[in-house]
């Protein structure tokens, strides 16, 4: 355990306010460093700068939606260490199945479970440090 | 169908044509190269001649088929039948089709049965007549069909799939607030401010939540064509009015009317078009972020009232027109400035004003030149003028129970959901009466029942019928108004009212 407090960059991707309000509230801590973008594009663009150790993305934004946004960091070896969680609003396995293909690490369905969710995230966090 | 006859006119008179058919070997050349297959039978139903076509439909040569009964070709169920239809056929020989509609198959030679559409035409020869059978393999037709339904079907399952995706998606998101939230306020420790944060968000997504349902019921019944128009006569700026005082005010896109003063009165549903404009109006401000006028107006077009709102807004890409009235469709641009909207209320509007018979476009300049909505509705044809009563009353079920127990009372009726529409009705119709609900949308009814007397004197009986509780001092202060009798609203109160009116009315 590292006594100097590491700032874990997250970012929280969707074009509902209240749903990147809900996520932030949920997963944010003094450990993480929080960015909301509101549409795909924008999401892409904050990615590159901060390469967030982990992304929550909504699958369908306007722009990039979140599947495709997925593919872009897989694809993008600067990346590597970034985990990613989609947030959709499609309960259907073949979406599921599809997300994952894509590369996310997990897949949740709304409405979802804050506490769920928290769990998720950490659970990423944790498999982002063992990558990275 | 031209098929059914052989043009023989280009090679001769109507000697060589029978003598073709007697001898159609002289014709087989031009026989054979058909696409049709060609069965031409003598009187008594046996093959005389078959062209190659048929050969290779049926598999059959020639010489087999030569003198025989054409029932070979022809399948089980159909072939004990079919003797005793040719020899009706024989007496009454036209040139017809056998009806494409009827299923018919040939059998051929290895068993197997192929469909076909046959057309058959007598012809008289020096030997007799002869009946020429034309002959169409139709599998490929038929498969063609199969495919395009299959195609349709799978265009309908599709859209079916995209809707329930687009649906779900709509609603869950809300509803993921809803729960998230209400989690966070029961799992952890909040602030006062935090708290009322969250139910604030909890309430406002729960109320789209609701929109969003009722929109969506709205479509599936205007879609099923479930929803019963309840169309009365209306006076359609009293209407745009009521629509325009709903939207909340707001200087920066000021709405401005102009409608003339000798507008025909239309017959719509008032409630279904309130809506329409109510959605139209919002709309234009919605997609007016930068302020701007919105214009309503409306005039006259042959049998149609057409209604335009234009406003200065984003304004539309043409290829953005024509997808706007589709269900969840969301233009771009609105999407980018995440100005927020459910995708339906357009495609309610168009639902409307088609059900109405008329019809709703949309048309812009381009990006940032704003939008007009332009709707139609039907112009209200020579009035009731021979009611004896003008029914003033909102609910349009109550309506229809006083207009039934007047007319078992003898007497006729006209409604009026609102007090301009009743005021126009009493100056032009022969009423006699009127019956009165004192809660109306836009006045109060001791408003009109004033404005009545003033302007027609006291010599039409006015019948209140309210919900409203009515205490001795206000039934007395009524009557000084002029109001003949007051009724509460039931069944019972409904026949006192019509037999009291059919007294006064028919002495």
């Amino acid at each position: 355990m590292s006594l100097q407090k590491v700032l874990a960059t997250i970012l929280v991707a969707d074009d509902e306010p209240f749903l990147r309000e809900l996520v932030r509230t949920t997963v944010e801590s003094d450990t993480r460093n929080i960015v909301e973008a509101a549409d795909g594009d924008e999401a892409w663009a904050l990615i590159k700068k901060h390469q967030p150790a982990l992304v929550l993305l909504d699958v369908r934004m306007p722009g990039l939606n979140g599947l495709q946004l997925v593919k872009a960091i897989r694809a993008d070896p600067e990346l590597a260490g970034t985990r990613v969680i989609l947030i959709a609003a499609s309960a259907h396995e073949s979406d599921r199945d599809a997300g994952m293909a894509a590369g996310a690490d997990f897949y949740v369905t709304k409405p979802f479970s804050p506490a769920e969710l928290l769990a998720l995230v950490e659970a990423a966090m944790a498999r982002s440090r063992l990558v990275a | 169908m031209s098929r059914a006859t052989i043009d023989w006119d280009a090679t001769g008179s109507e000697a060589s044509r029978s003598a073709a058919l007697a001898d159609p070997g002289k014709f087989e050349a031009v026989f054979n190269v058909m696409p049709d297959a060609i069965v031409v039978c003598d009187e008594e139903g046996r093959i005389a001649f078959v062209n190659r076509q048929t050969e290779l439909l049926t598999g059959y040569q020639r010489s087999e088929l030569s003198g025989e009964l054409v029932e070979m070709l022809i399948p089980a169920p159909a072939r004990a039948t079919h003797a005793a239809l040719r020899t009706q056929y024989g007496e009454h020989p036209t040139t017809r089709t056998m009806g494409t509609d009827l299923n018919i198959n040939v059998r051929c030679r290895d068993g197997t049965d192929i469909p076909v559409d046959i057309a058959l035409s007598p012809v008289e020869t020096d030997e007799g007549l002869r009946i020429v059978a034309v002959v169409r393999d139709m599998r490929e037709r038929l498969g063609i069909e199969a495919k395009l339904k299959a195609d349709a079907d799978a265009e309908m399952a599709r859209a079916k799939d995209e809707l329930i995706s687009l649906v779900s998606h709509e609603m869950r998101t809300p509803l993921a607030s809803i729960v998230g939230f209400a989690e966070l306020l029961i799992t952890r420790d909040s602030s006062v401010d935090q708290r009322q944060r969250y139910l604030e968000i909890m309430l406002q997504e729960g109320k789209r939540l609701t929109g969003l349902i009722n929109d969506f019921l709205d479509l599936q019944r205007l879609e099923g064509g479930h929803h019963k128009l309840r169309t009365a006569e209306t006076d359609l700026a009293q209407l745009v009015k009521r629509a325009v005082d709903s939207v909340p005010v707001d200087s920066k896109t000021p709405i401005k009317m102009d409608f003339p003063a000798d507008l025909p009165m239309v017959a719509v549903d008032p409630d279904a078009v309130l809506q329409v404009l109510t959605n139209l109006l919002s709309n234009a401000r919605k997609y007016s972020p930068d302020g701007g006028e919105i214009v309503i107006s409306g005039h006259r077009s042959g049998e149609s009232v057409e209604v335009s709102i234009d406003d200065h807004g984003l304004g539309l890409a043409p290829d953005e027109l024509n997808k706007l009235f589709n269900k969840f469709y969301r233009a771009e641009r609105a999407e980018r400035l995440r100005i927020k909207g459910t995708g339906l209320g357009l495609a309610i509007c168009r639902r409307i004003v088609e059900a109405h018979g008329g019809h709703i476009e949309a048309t812009s300049s381009g990006i940032g030149k704003g939008t007009t909505f332009t709707f139609t509705v039907p112009v209200s044809l020579p009035s009731p003028a021979s009611a004896d009563v003008v029914l003033l009353e909102d609910d349009h079920g109550f309506a229809k129970l006083l207009e039934a127990e007047l007319k078992a009372n003898g007497l006729t009726s006209v409604w009026a959901p609102e007090v301009q529409t009743a005021n126009k009705l009493i100056d032009k119709s022969s009423a006699k009466a009127v019956v009165l609900d004192l809660m109306l949308p836009d006045i109060q009814g001791e408003e009109f029942l004033i404005g009545l007397r003033t302007t027609r004197g006291s010599n039409i009986p006015v019948v209140i019928v309210t919900m409203r509780p009515v205490g001795p001092e206000e039934q007395a202060a009524l009557k000084a108004l002029g109001a003949t009798a007051i009724f509460g609203k039931s069944a019972k109160s409904v026949r006192a009212a019509a037999a009291l009116l059919r007294d006064a009315l028919k002495p």
